[in-house]
């Protein structure tokens, strides 16, 4: 096996380095002939793997413009060769490297529209769950409510944004002009899940932000309420009432995936409600 | 031993899901991409669960990368086998290739030299993946652009050896026969002769594109005419057996798919027509 594991390694880096010691190995009448066969393989390699990015990330191809993207594509397969066995995975950090190229780092709206963008990947085929309906929610005893603690739904992403990604992409899809990046000193949250198949977006108002990650953190609901009201700038009732809104909201969109009664944060038995 | 012949398929692509839902074509099975649905839910999963309800399905990979030195990729098993336990298809298969060495992945068909260590190298590989998944798998010739000087036999020679040593069944790409065929210089006819044709499970048929030096294999074109003549005599020569076409960019619509997959059912007929005659 030997023989065989140098082949594939000069092989391999004839198609990533360029190196050519494999040459010799190839049939033909002469160099020519065999770098030209070689080429075949090496730029298939190049051309399949950008093509993979540009479906990953269309809005980022639009936005760079395609001479530019490929370059990016092309320098992020050179720093991050795929070590996945499904193609899906392969534009899995661009992100983080977009984040930490010094050609890229500076002109920050790329990481994060790229985020953005396969936050959508990963909405679109992560695991199937269930997605409480209100009406479980709203037959849990009103005794119960103080201790209901959320499982969020496995295709619920979120991310901060401090650029008009959403705004971007819009206009990718509408097949409008690309917008100027636009930065905010506020960054602003972004959820992203799929329901019945279909993935979705939107921006979440800084309380309901708060709320999300309060409950996402495993608080009840009386915790997340109770640290809520400042937040939400409303007296006691009117922020459970708003919190009681935005669960709502979160229910029907599917961002649950079920609830749990936690006994540990109320006095009686724990109770766990399939939906 | 070979799987039963479902007939005429075709490859099952994204575009063509809610077209095969609602008019049900006359197409006897779908062949799914394994890597394609490889995945933890959503619509992949959704679509191939509710077209495998109507219809015969295999799986067929482009990553066991069984020819590669690496380690056999043992999360890949894993998860090519919890597909397979899902999809319950007729029979998997896969590529007589590598695909990446030392971690990396390069995403190609690589070929590999024709050597009596690597056709050792192989068939244990082979084994251990039929032992893995519990059922015979089926290796496909891949189109090739270069040949290695330390090849010790034709590739034809290699799967037939393949087939000797570990059972296991070949998926006969009569397009990567005639691509192969033309950038080494070889017969294609004499290719289909050599193989042990029992051990033909399944035929793919796919367009290419012609670089005047060399042949290249999109899969993005209907069949070409000579490759629909090769395919009559691999029918001749072999007998029935179930055949699908791929195509993997500029997918035309179904209807247009199954006109050319109505093709193969004539020429296979008539092939065999002729044969009995």
């Amino acid at each position: 096996m030997k023989a065989l594991a140098e082949l594939q390694e000069r092989f391999q880096n004839h198609l990533i380095e360029d190196d050519s010691a494999v040459i010799d190995e190839i049939c033909g009448p002469d160099d020519e002939y065999r770098k030209t066969r070689l080429a075949i393989y090496s730029n298939a390699y190049r051309l399949r793997l950008i093509a993979a990015l540009a479906v990953d990330y269309p809005a980022l191809k639009a936005l760079l413009g395609d001479a530019d993207f490929d370059a990016m594509a092309a320098a992020y397969l050179e720093a991050c060769p795929s070590t996945f066995r499904n193609l899906r995975w392969f534009g899995k950090a661009m992100a983080n490297f977009l984040r930490s190229d010094q050609r890229y780092r500076d002109k920050a709206v790329l990481a994060e529209l790229a985020a953005f963008e396969w936050a959508q990947g990963l909405a679109f085929d992560s695991a199937d769950a269930p997605q409480t309906r209100f009406e479980q929610i709203a037959s849990v005893p009103p005794s119960d409510w103080p201790a209901l603690c959320f499982n969020a739904h496995p295709s619920l992403h979120l991310l901060e944004s401090h650029w008009n990604v959403i705004a971007i992409w819009h206009a990718h899809r509408d097949e409008n002009p690309i917008p100027e990046p636009e930065f905010h000193d506020q960054a602003s949250t972004i959820a992203v899940w799929r329901k019945e198949h279909k993935t979705y977006f939107r921006t979440l108002d800084s309380d309901e932000a708060w709320l999300w990650r309060a409950f996402a953190e495993g608080a009840s609901f009386a915790e997340a309420c109770a640290g809520f009201a400042p937040v939400s700038g409303k007296e006691d009732t009117d922020a459970a009432q708003r919190a009681a809104g935005l669960l709502r909201g979160w229910i029907d969109e599917g961002w649950i995936q079920d609830y749990i009664i936690d006994s540990s944060s109320q006095e009686g038995e724990a109770r766990q409600d399939q939906p | 031993m070979r799987f039963q012949n479902p007939g005429f398929g075709l490859g099952l692509r994204t575009v063509h899901y809610e077209d095969i839902l609602a008019s049900q074509p006359r197409v006897d099975w779908f062949e799914a991409l394994s890597e394609n649905y490889m995945v933890r839910g959503g619509k992949p999963l959704y679509y191939l669960d509710r077209i495998r309800a109507d219809y015969p399905v295999v799986l067929h990979g482009v990553s066991l990368s069984i020819g590669s030195t690496d380690a056999l990729d043992t999360d890949y098993l894993k998860e090519l086998k919890t597909l397979a336990d899902r999809v319950q298809p007729a029979w998997v298969s896969d590529h007589l290739c590598w695909t990446g060495y030392a971690g990396k992945n390069i995403h190609d068909l690589l070929p590999l030299p024709y050597t009596v260590e690597a056709v050792s190298h192989v068939s244990n590989r082979i084994h251990q993946v039929q032992d893995y998944l519990q059922r015979p798998i089926l290796i496909e010739n891949v189109s090739s652009y270069v040949n290695f000087e330390r090849s010790e036999m034709s590739e034809w020679e290699f799967l037939g050896e393949l087939t000797r040593r570990t059972d296991c069944l070949l998926l006969l790409d009569v397009n990567n026969v005639y691509v192969s065929g033309f950038n080494h210089g070889f017969d294609p006819r004499a290719f289909i002769d050599a193989l042990p044709g029992e051990r033909v499970q399944q035929i793919h048929l796919a367009g290419h594109s012609h670089c005047g030096t060399h042949i290249i294999d999109t899969h993005d074109a209907p069949v070409i005419d000579e490759v629909w003549e090769l395919y009559r005599y691999a029918m001749q020569t072999l007998g029935p057996v179930a055949t699908m076409i791929e195509r993997d960019d500029h997918i035309p619509d179904l209807t247009t798919m199954v006109a050319e997959l109505d093709q193969a059912r004539e020429i296979a007929g008539a092939a065999q027509f002729r044969a009995s005659a």
